[in-house]
């Protein structure tokens, strides 16, 4: 059994694996850590992270673990409504169910902050929280992510903290017109990511993936956001290197980078138009 | 003789209004962009050949001196490289047709771009004097902060595309 504070040290460790403080701080308008308010602007319209510090009123102070657990595995708040998947519980719910009750640990050691949450800024026919429910019979599968027998410790390492923990497919796949990730696109970019901006393709491709990066250049670019050809990360990218990947263990850094090289290279590329001289695209956005 | 003279003091003013100005004031905004990328494509070149050398993958440590300044001196130009018209959303009224990864929040907020960039031109000189002093020790802390620079000045200025 590991103390309460062992328990938060490996619940920090978690949530910088899990990339939480990148979205649920204010960093534009210098706003408080973890207390949300951040604008996740999407084609759908504009969410606003909310308050995870543990304050009772504006926070999740008053959570208990299976609210916490409930609402990281099955999308569903405390009064049971359900999450947008603007947060990323589609990928969360693969985490393993000590590991997310080690994060909540964390976050519950951290000073609470009295911001009240702002509300997402949707079309009216976004705005029935019930349609999300059909929503997720559509597109939602829950479960813990499996182990598979047949790859190594290291890979399926990798595959935790990439799919379940680091919901990189989140941000780095295209999405369908009812915001769901195109399955058959998985890790393959998209030029409508969030933020309006472009997000690469990470899958091994050589042309427009990551294939042609060196190996050990992947897990280098997680440490320390320095592409092969000089070039440094920006945008949220950057904020998720310093806030969490530049954190991680080199060995867990090395695991993803074997999990993204493993996966299946798909075709895509994603420079705008005038940048590429050749159309690779296999499929377009639809936002596009 | 003085008519030539005038002739030619005519001649001369004539010049230097019509054809001189075009020549140093005129900016051609793509022309601009395209400046500017291939500015920044040098920069991280001479980066990303440091970081090799500092990550001891490449036995040629003596071109570590050329690439450190040769850093350092570009990075002193960032700040001319990013004229109010070359950037959104001036750039398409000023006619741009090429993209620009650059953003509005260069001309929104000055005085931040040019402490993101200064943090640069500090980072690479420290780094110049540190390999030029052979303090091999120093070395990786220094060029870290030469990569937290430009992460830092990429997070608010450019467009995402990594």
């Amino acid at each position: 059994m590991c103390s309460a504070a062992q328990s938060a040290s490996r619940g920090e460790y978690l949530f910088n694996a899990a990339g939480c403080a990148a979205c649920h701080t204010d960093v534009d308008n210098d706003g408080p850590p973890l207390a949300g308010g951040r604008a996740l602007k999407t084609p759908l319209g504009t969410f606003y992270s909310p308050n995870i510090t543990p304050d009772p009123v504006y926070g999740i102070g008053g959570w208990s673990d299976d609210d916490f657990v409930r609402a990281l595995r099955e999308g569903i708040a405390p009064d049971g409504s359900h999450y947008y998947p603007s947060f990323p519980y589609t990928s969360y719910t693969q985490m393993r169910h000590e590991d997310a009750l080690a994060i909540k640990e964390y976050l519950f050691s951290r000073d609470p902050v009295a911001r009240p949450n702002r509300s997402h800024d949707l079309p009216w026919y976004l705005s029935f929280r019930q349609l999300l429910w059909l929503w997720k019979q559509m597109y939602f599968e829950e479960g813990e992510l499996k182990e598979v027998a047949s790859r190594t410790t290291t890979w399926n390492r990798g595959a935790y903290l990439v799919l379940a923990l680091g919901h990189c497919a989140e941000c780095h796949s295209p999405r369908n017109y009812l915001g769901a990730i195109d399955s058959d696109m998985l890790f393959a970019g998209t030029r409508s990511g969030p933020g309006g901006g472009a997000v690469p393709n990470i899958t091994p491709d050589v042309q427009t993936g990551i294939g042609g990066w060196p190996r050990g250049d992947v897990a280098y670019f997680l440490q320390t956001g320095a592409m092969p050809d000089g070039d440094y990360a920006g945008g949220e990218m950057a904020e998720v290197i310093d806030e969490g990947l530049s954190r991680l263990d080199r060995s867990d850094l090395e695991a993803m980078a074997e999990y993204l090289r493993s996966l299946p290279p798909i075709t895509h590329r994603i420079e705008r138009p005038e940048e590429s001289s050749v159309d690779e695209t296999r499929e377009k956005d639809p936002w596009e | 003789m003085i008519r030539l003279r005038a002739r030619l003091l005519v001649s001369a003013i004539v010049l230097t209004i019509f054809a001189v100005p075009p020549l140093i004031a005129e900016m051609n905004v793509d022309g601009m962009i395209k400046y500017r990328q291939n500015v920044m494509k040098s920069l991280a070149g001479h980066v990303g050949a440091i970081d090799r050398l500092v990550r001891g993958q490449v036995p040629l440590m003596d071109q570590l001196d050329m690439h450190a300044t040769a850093a350092r001196d570009i990075s002193q130009t960032i700040t001319t490289l990013f004229p109010a018209n070359s950037i959104p959303p001036e750039a398409e009224f000023a006619g741009a047709t090429v993209a620009t990864e650059a953003l509005a929040s260069i001309a929104e907020k000055p005085e931040e771009f040019k402490k993101a960039a200064q943090e640069t031109v500090d980072a690479t000189e420290e780094l110049v004097k540190v390999v030029q002093t052979g303090n091999k020790q120093q070395l990786p802390l220094a060029f870290k902060r030469v990569g937290e620079s430009c992460k830092g000045c990429h997070k608010d200025f450019r467009e995402k595309k990594e």
